[in-house]
């Protein structure tokens, strides 16, 4: 079946057909489309499944922890504040070992609210514990969020896993999606299956006071679940193709690399854009090539290496930054490939709280980077300071000087 | 119900990390022979994430899910919406009781917030705040139960606040269920949960639970000091359902003129925290004060029953 | 990571905080004690409050005390009715 949806509908789908039965999320712009349109699904009889309209993002997190506990699949989207809301519970979720999605819209963090693309929310989440995907399509929404039920309750995984994507970009703009048959995905994604569960037959603790005696080999064993969860993740791709359709990628997506002597690298909805200033390059006789993440955690390392470390350069396009440091892409990027070939990397800023991120601006950074034009850190190079911005300074200026004169 | 009549089996297992005469084993154990072992506990931080001992073995005998200070209220909205579907695929037979186990902080302070959006949207489960006042996992601050006067190690001098009512406040949700109960009245408190767990819907259980280290009184005085506190009128037992308060044990019995109100002096003196209310002088103003609201509040309540006493007797009257 | 640590992982496989529940999760808890309760059952009459009262679960309903455990926070002698448990200085066990 074909439907012409927003992102967040196309999101709800993806619940949907992965048989959800506990819901648990608060509402917040940009992801509210998501929960309504459960909500619709639930009152017309199409998903068997309890919602529960909880008081805070905080809350949500804590029931999805407690339905998941209890052994029921379980599912809850958020944003920006609401994903900061409740970054104690998904240390929680992931700590204590426990299989679930949520989808997140990629949004700006106040203040000066924004509501628009950003990708400081997820990032800031990095070390929780939870697997994190980024999505670049409507339909990669709908597979991803399916795939994602796959490879959190793998048993080599357990774990978390947050399904990301644009604000506005995707979330609410419109595009035609595959919606794949029920039996498809069935196929496709078993029945819930967590490797612990509230048992009534088999009281046992979960969560309690832990010694530094066996902190350290629980952590250890999340981190070996992050670390299985790369070929799950890969496996699940190559599953769902064979029995759904539809192919988007494993940890990257490639796009032009083969013959590539330089690459952009980008996540989300900005690496559709990366991708048309390849063909411009291309076109211009420039080889250059897209890496875009799909898994941001756990990070391709591999990939980095075989696709990056024979290029000249690589242009990192972050829409995040890490204060005090960089952009926060850009630094993982450069971890992976460290020691690994000459490939010189550079990095942009750009495209905070939703500033349009032109294929044109992209190619021109990146040609910049490939005749080493830019500074080997991070640039900003769409930061415009305007007349607004003077006001601003010249009120302090004026507020402190007549403090002085006093 | 005698307590010859409740069950001997110990869902609360021995050898556990609590405290000298900690109040909030003796409660969980009340707690459990009541509501049984069909039952899923989400323990809320508090000195029960203690005291029920460290990973790998526990003193709980229920499953249970130890979760985040400030969870209690969404927690169980979780349990209790994944059980309704369990049930509904007929992998449970029955509904599981779905029990929250939380402190004072967790429930007047932190966790009031999930607690009353559980409240609200009547989640189907009971919550349990065991309240000693304080702080006292973390060492014995002050909480938004802490009692006027109380010291606490950030309330040297004694709290300079009256302490919020948090099973009123529940009373105001219109929930189905409100009780509070005392350790020294183990009948009260049992048939309090028996008839909690009847009920579908939120149940709220408020245990007052003296504090031996954090109240500075001898852990053979738990039972004691809990027992001055109903008699001195510092703590209140009652039950409220369908819009109608009774009161219970040894409130109801000094309402209904069975027994005497104590002198509150006698619940402050036997606990160091307020020891600076006597020494090194007395402070009749706080002790005064102290005095003066609960002689208002069992003046009105003894005044009310009378009177209803009264009308009963004209009601009953027959006809002419 | 060093190589013989990934086997251990991989022979471990999933490690979570989950406990078991346990008499004695913190050990015989009965080395705590500093006073023993002892029963008098002559005086006793089984009226079960020190029973119903002890946070430790260490008094059965029979009226016996499991020592293993008993903290000695000597409730059970303070709320007995008829003063029939006394508690006596622990003498040091060798």
């Amino acid at each position: 079946m074909k439907l012409v949806e927003t992102g967040n509908h196309v999101a709800a789908w993806g619940a949907r057909l992965a048989r959800v039965e506990v819901v648990s999320a608060y509402p917040i712009t940009p992801q509210t489309q998501v929960i309504e349109e459960i909500s619709r699904f639930i009152d017309e009889g199409e998903m068997e499944c309890e919602y529960i309209p909880v008081e805070s993002e905080h809350s949500a997190m804590a029931a999805l922890i407690a339905s998941a506990a209890m052994g029921v699949r379980s599912f809850s989207a958020t944003s920006a504040h609401g994903l900061a809301y409740m970054h104690e519970l998904l240390h929680w979720a992931a700590g204590i070992r426990l299989p679930m999605v949520m989808v997140n819209v990629n949004r700006a963090l106040g203040p000066g609210w924004n509501i628009w693309c950003d990708h400081q929310d997820t990032l800031s989440a990095r070390d929780t514990g939870w697997i994190q995907l980024h999505c670049a399509s409507h339909q990669e929404i709908l597979d991803t969020v399916i795939q994602a039920y796959r490879i959190s309750e793998d048993p080599e995984v357990n774990l978390p896993v947050m399904v990301c994507y644009d604000a506005i970009f995707l979330s609410h703009n419109y595009m035609q999606v595959e919606i794949p048959d029920q039996e498809a995905v069935d196929r496709f994604l078993p029945p819930f299956r967590s490797l612990w569960r509230l048992d009534l037959e088999h009281p046992l603790t979960h969560g309690s006071v832990i010694y530094p005696d066996d902190y350290e080999e629980v952590r250890y064993s999340m981190f070996q679940g992050l670390e299985n969860a790369r070929g799950v993740i890969r496996a699940a791709a190559e599953e769902y193709r064979e029995k759904v359709g539809g192919y988007h990628g494993g940890l990257v997506d490639a796009y032009r690399m083969e013959d590539a002597e330089h690459a952009l690298v980008a996540m989300g909805s900005a690496a559709s854009e990366a991708r048309v200033a390849v063909d411009m390059l291309r076109e211009a006789g420039r080889r250059f090539g897209l890496v875009r993440v799909r898994s941001y955690r756990p990070f391709p390392v591999e990939e980095m290496v075989e696709l990056l470390s024979p290029l000249r350069t690589a242009l990192v396009l972050d829409r995040s930054i890490s204060f005090g440091m960089e952009g926060p892409l850009f630094s993982e990027v450069k971890a992976s490939v460290y020691g690994r070939g000459e490939v010189a990397v550079y990095d942009i800023v750009t495209g905070l709280g939703g500033r349009d991120i032109t294929y044109e601006f992209i190619a021109e950074n990146a040609t910049a980077a490939a005749d080493g034009r830019l500074e080997p850190r991070t640039a900003w190079p769409s930061v415009r300071i305007n007349e607004h911005h003077l006001v601003s300074k010249r009120g302090l200026e004026g507020l402190w000087g007549r403090r002085a004169a006093r | 119900m005698r307590l010859r009549d409740f069950p001997e089996e110990e869902l609360f297992l021995q050898g556990s990390a609590a405290c000298h005469g900690c109040p909030g084993s003796a409660a969980i154990r009340v707690a459990f022979k009541a509501l049984g072992r069909n039952t899923v506990l989400a323990v809320i931080a508090s000195c029960t994430s203690v005291f029920q001992s460290p990973f790998p073995v526990s003193a709980l005998g229920l499953p249970t899910l130890n979760m985040a200070f400030a969870t209690g209220g969404a927690t169980a909205s979780g349990l209790s919406a994944a059980a309704d579907r369990l049930v509904a695929k007929g992998v449970l037979e029955e509904k599981p009781t779905i029990l929250v186990w939380a402190g004072d902080g967790g429930t007047y302070d932190i966790g009031i917030q999930a607690l009353s959006g559980a409240a609200e949207r009547n989640t189907d489960f009971i919550y349990v705040c065991y309240n000693n006042e304080a702080y006292s996992n973390t060492g014995t601050q002050r909480s938004g139960a802490t009692p006027y006067a109380a010291w606490t190690t950030n309330t040297t001098r004694g709290k300079e606040e009256w302490r919020k009512d948090v099973a009123q406040i529940m009373v105001a949700h219109g929930i189905p269920y409100v009780a509070t109960a005392s350790l020294a009245y183990p009948t009260d408190m049992f048939r309090k949960f028996a008839r909690a767990k009847e009920i579908k819907g939120t149940r709220y259980i408020e245990i007052q639970a003296p504090c031996p280290p954090g109240w500075k009184f001898p852990s053979s005085h738990t039972v004691k000091v809990a027992r001055l506190a109903v008699q001195t009128g510092m703590w209140m037992l009652y039950e409220h359902e369908n819009g109608r308060t009774a009161y219970t044990a040894g409130t109801q019995r000094i309402i209904q003129g069975q027994s005497k109100l104590l002198p509150v002096e006698e619940y402050l003196q036997a606990q160091g925290r307020f020891r600076h209310l006597f020494h090194p002088q007395r402070d009749e103003e706080r002790i005064g004060e102290i005095q003066r609201r609960i002689s208002h509040v069992f003046e009105t309540l003894q005044f009310t029953h009378k009177m209803k006493e009264h009308i009963m007797d004209i009601e009953l009257a027959p006809p002419h | 990571m060093p190589k013989r640590k990934k086997k251990e992982a991989e022979d471990i496989g999933f490690i979570t905080t989950l406990s078991v529940p346990a008499v004695g999760s913190v050990g015989m808890t009965g080395s705590w004690r500093i006073f023993l309760p002892v029963i008098d059952g002559e005086r006793c009459n089984k009226c079960l409050l020190c029973w119903i009262y002890c946070p430790e679960a260490c008094i059965s309903k029979d009226i016996r005390i499991d020592y293993d455990y008993c903290k000695g926070c000597g409730i059970c002698a303070e709320e007995c009715p008829r003063g029939a448990i006394a508690m006596v200085k622990e003498e040091k066990r060798s």
